[in-house]
């Protein structure tokens, strides 16, 4: 058992429940002005920190708009301890998530403006880039694909699953770009076909074979003999047509309707959907044994708000590529509310954004947080404050705990001192030092708690 | 940070310069007039800071850079003539002192530039950096306030740039201290890889700069949008120029594609050489007298109007040579032993401050009484045409130019006893052509006619300290 002496440096978050939070390398790396600046490991031992600010004798040297000489400390994290960023008096104040805040822990996610600059704490820290053909993203989205990578040559089925706009059909293109199959890439939304057609639509049919077929159909999987299909939306299949499917990808042929003998087909299938095809087959919306069968390598794309720090660059990009050379320039509250958004419709919605500022901004020089929809301000959860430590611990907390329920604590924790200040919601420093000045005997307590 | 550099006046450093005036002071060091013991000719003189000269590594680099910027044989580079390192160990070098304005004074005062001029301007420019890029000197720091725009005798335009190696010092100097946040100063002339930091800036970010240079010039506008530091920067690195065409109308085709091809955000998309750059741009070129910059009225040069005690050397000067070139002889040693059969002198250099540019001030105006605390007669037009002030942080910038000894261009001479000035207009007298140019200024939009533009800017940049900046590191930043 550690000493109160020894303790003196444990930090306020020594209080949260053991395991409550996994031990992520966080960075927070920057995205304005520029991506090129060094990022700022925020992984410690809890009790490190670094000074941010314009003063040459800042650990974090920040030049620019609005910054002051000593901005904010960041106190880096620690196996269950956040890291924590407070403001130092700086002018124009510290902002987490577009709020600004005196303190406040820094989770994945976590868009951090001072001044003139704007970071995003990631556990992923790594340069933009593009990830597969015609796909852009960081490390986080790299290490995601990596397996497509190495199955993109083999013809295992794959499926593809993400929020929608992620990408998926982006990725499924990369993947036959690089599969080097001869043949068509083809790309089908289940969900929009009729489900009275869709197993016309997907086998193909004979000239007659129903009403107003007046010609005949190969259908998508002989037309994209040779190379790859996506079926996106897959589970919105009916279960009778689930089951050709299986029969497809089983004997490598098709039945079209209307014709006696099923056509061989050569074609590469990626399934795809918004949820786990898994939970669909839990709801009974999906084949299990289909599921089996498609199952070759899964690749779960990430919505955009699981990697806050990729947005700018794709927004950077976007405007670049759609704006025919005459684009505006961006501010940092700008960038701020656009990192801090949570973009539930990913890409795509950003594709939209980019359009729409185009469209309606087109003269504007420079874009600010006002020329954001309003909508997009709202981010539900606030970053959670916490009490600047370095400080005043001891006047830092909330309210005052008595030595009795530090005793009822303990004796329920069976005199774990960490699980008890847990209880508390103290720090653990804090219940040694009750305890040093109440002759509190922690043995005893132990005891006790035996049985 | 004035108060210790005037420390100097009156020193005499490396045996034979004798401080005898204060210009201006930045954040590496200060910069003094300097008049040589023997030969009698002017210098400007710069010390790098005491505290920077401390670090070893920073003073062997001053010291190449001066070597190099000495070693550059081009009438469009203002070099270095000396170096050396004073008695308490701060390290000098001894400059060229020149007349004429900033091409950001130039472009203030003009709005923009004619094509003709401004591809002028700015192939001498190229000139000088390909000079530069020959000896494996890469400035780094191009822009409108590095290069100087003197007057021939004829009235043509001489270009100087300026600051050769001081860039570098700089980037030395903060790369030592800085872990985050690198790139200073201006970022609006800046290469995309020089923006994003990247370690091997070349002779295209060179170019690139000349290219958003004129393209500046020609539109009146910078090559990127933003109003502040973070946002220029950022567009440069994520987005290409805005293209010139669409900034500025009617411009020859041609031309337009030449600047573009100039701000290719890939170096290998740019001109192969600054000189391959000045070539390119022949077609445009036309060499000819232009009318003397027409000074406006601004705050800082009312302000200055307090401060008029430097005027004395200039008046007399200027009224005993009325020359007519900006290039006017202005020395007051010139006009006690006036020898107007001596040799024509390449540049003169004049320091003048805010309280000329009051003057300016008064002279533009046309003939109204001059204020009070200025005694100078109007036939001074050209004196305060000559000195510049950056009126949004009130410092005065001189800068040297010496005569070289191998300068070949004709030069103003002297104090040579030039026409006198029509002091009845009460403009500046000093225009050769006298009537066409003043209306072809009168048609030149000033500053006060363009709305936004420059001022705009500073706008949102302005509330800096106001840290003097002669190396122009000195970085406009906002205080937070």
């Amino acid at each position: 058992m550690r000493s109160a002496e020894g303790n003196t440096t444990v930090t306020e978050m020594d209080s949260r429940p053991f395991g409550a939070r996994p031990a992520v390398p966080l960075a927070l790396v920057w995205v304005f002005p520029l991506a090129s600046e060094p990022r700022v490991e925020l992984a410690g031992d809890g009790k490190r920190t670094l000074s941010l600010g314009r003063d040459d004798s800042s650990d974090v040297r920040l030049r620019g708009d609005g910054v002051s000489r000593q901005h904010a400390l960041l106190r880096l994290g620690s196996a269950g301890a956040p890291p924590v960023i407070e403001d130092l008096g700086s002018r124009n104040g510290v902002r987490v998530n577009g709020e600004p805040v005196r303190s406040a822990e820094l989770a994945p996610g976590a868009v951090v403006r001072l001044g003139g600059w704007v970071g995003v704490v990631t556990a992923a820290p790594g340069a933009f880039a593009e990830v597969a053909p015609g796909l852009w993203g960081g490390a986080a989205l790299a290490a995601c694909i990596a397996p497509l990578g190495r199955a993109a040559a083999s013809d295992l089925p794959l499926v593809l699953e993400g929020e929608t706009g992620t990408g998926k059909e982006v990725v499924a293109r990369a993947v036959h770009q690089q599969s080097g199959r001869p043949g068509p890439m083809l790309a089908v939304n289940c969900a929009a076909l009729p489900e009275g057609l869709a197993e016309a639509e997907l086998f193909g049919y004979r000239r007659g074979a129903f009403t107003g077929a007046d010609r005949a159909s190969p259908g998508f999987f002989r037309s994209a003999e040779g190379g790859t299909l996506l079926l996106d939306e897959v589970s919105d299949l009916p279960l009778s047509i689930q089951a050709k499917l299986l029969r497809v990808l089983e004997q490598r042929e098709v039945q079209p309707l209307g014709e006696v003998r099923p056509v061989p087909v050569d074609v590469r299938l990626i399934v795809a959907g918004q949820q786990s095809l898994a939970k669909a087959v839990q709801e009974g919306r999906f084949r299990a044994d289909l599921l089996a069968r498609v199952e070759g390598v899964t690749v779960r794309l990430p919505p955009l708000r699981q990697r806050r720090e990729d947005v700018l660059p794709l927004f950077s990009r976007l405007l670049a590529t759609m704006a025919n050379g005459n684009t505006p320039a961006v501010e940092s509250d700008f960038v701020e509310r656009l990192c801090a958004h949570d973009w539930p419709f990913n890409v795509r919605e950003l594709v939209l954004l980019v359009r729409r500022l185009l469209v309606l901004l087109g003269g504007e020089s420079t874009l600010h947080a006002v020329h954001l929809p309003e909508r997009m301000g709202e981010r539900a959860p606030s970053p959670r404050s916490v009490e600047p430590r370095a400080t005043a611990p001891e006047a830092a907390a909330s309210e005052p705990v008595e030595l009795p329920a530090l005793v009822a604590a303990l004796r329920a924790s069976n005199g774990n001192v960490a699980r008890a200040s847990a209880l508390l919601g103290i720090t653990r420093q804090r219940a040694y030092r009750l305890m040093e000045g109440n002759a509190v005997d922690l043995d005893a307590l132990r005891q006790e708690g035996e049985p | 940070m004035k108060e210790r550099a005037e420390r100097r006046l009156g020193e005499v450093v490396g045996g034979k310069y004798k401080i005898t005036r204060f210009l201006a002071a930045g954040g590496m060091g200060s910069v003094y007039e300097a008049q040589h013991t023997l030969v009698k000719r002017r210098f400007a003189v710069k010390f790098l800071h005491p505290d920077l000269a401390r670090k070893r590594e920073l003073l062997v680099r001053f010291q190449r850079e001066a070597e190099a910027a000495g070693a550059l044989e081009s009438e469009n580079v203002a070099a270095a003539l000396d170096f050396g390192v004073t008695g308490d160990g701060a390290p000098f070098i001894v400059l060229e002192y020149l007349a004429g304005v900033s091409l950001e004074r130039l472009l203030e005062v003009e709005g923009t530039l004619p094509a003709a001029r401004a591809t002028e301007l700015v192939q001498q420019a190229c000139r000088g950096v390909q000079a530069a890029h020959a000896l494996g000197i890469v400035h780094r720091d191009l822009k409108p306030h590095n290069l100087f725009v003197c007057r021939r005798e004829d009235g043509t335009d001489l270009l100087k740039v300026l600051d050769f190696g001081v860039a570098k010092l700089e980037t030395l100097e903060t790369s030592a201290a800085t872990r985050t946040g690198t790139v200073l100063g201006t970022p609006s002339y800046m290469a995309p890889e020089q923006a994003r930091g990247e370690k091997s800036v070349g002779h295209g970010a060179d170019v690139y700069a000349l290219g958003a240079i004129l393209y500046e010039l020609l539109s009146g506008k910078k090559p990127h949008p933003g109003a502040s530091h973070n946002a220029i920067l950022h567009h440069i690195s994520t987005q290409p120029a805005v293209p010139l065409a669409s900034a500025c109308e009617g411009l020859a085709e041609g031309l337009v594609t030449v600047v573009e091809q100039a701000l290719a955000a890939a170096p290998e998309d740019r001109p192969a050489s600054a000189e391959a750059f000045g070539h390119a741009l022949a077609p445009w070129v036309e060499h000819r007298a232009w009318p003397a910059p027409k000074l406006e009225a601004t705050p800082a040069a009312r302000e200055g109007e307090s401060s008029s005690t430097e005027l004395a050397p200039v008046a007399p000067l200027a009224e005993a040579s009325g020359a007519p070139s900006l290039a006017v002889a202005s020395l007051e040693r010139e006009r006690e032993s006036s020898h107007p059969q001596r040799p024509p002198r390449p540049f003169i250099v004049l320091a003048g401050g805010a309280s000329l540019l009051a003057l300016g001030l008064f002279l533009s105006r046309g003939g109204a009484p001059p204020p009070q605390r200025s005694p100078v007669p109007p036939a001074l037009a050209p004196a305060a045409a000559v000195t510049e002030v950056s009126h949004d942080e009130g410092r005065s910038r001189d800068v040297a130019a010496a005569p070289r000894a191998r300068a070949p261009e004709p030069v103003a001479p002297l104090a040579t006893g030039a026409p006198a000035p029509p002091r009845a207009v009460g403009l500046p007298a000093a225009e050769p052509a006298a009537s066409s140019h003043r209306a072809a200024r009168r048609s030149a939009p000033t500053p006060a006619s363009r709305p936004g533009a420059k001022r705009e800017n500073r706008g949102t940049l302005a509330d800096a300290p106001a840290a003097p900046a002669l190396f122009d590191s000195t970085n406009p930043y906002r205080a937070p």
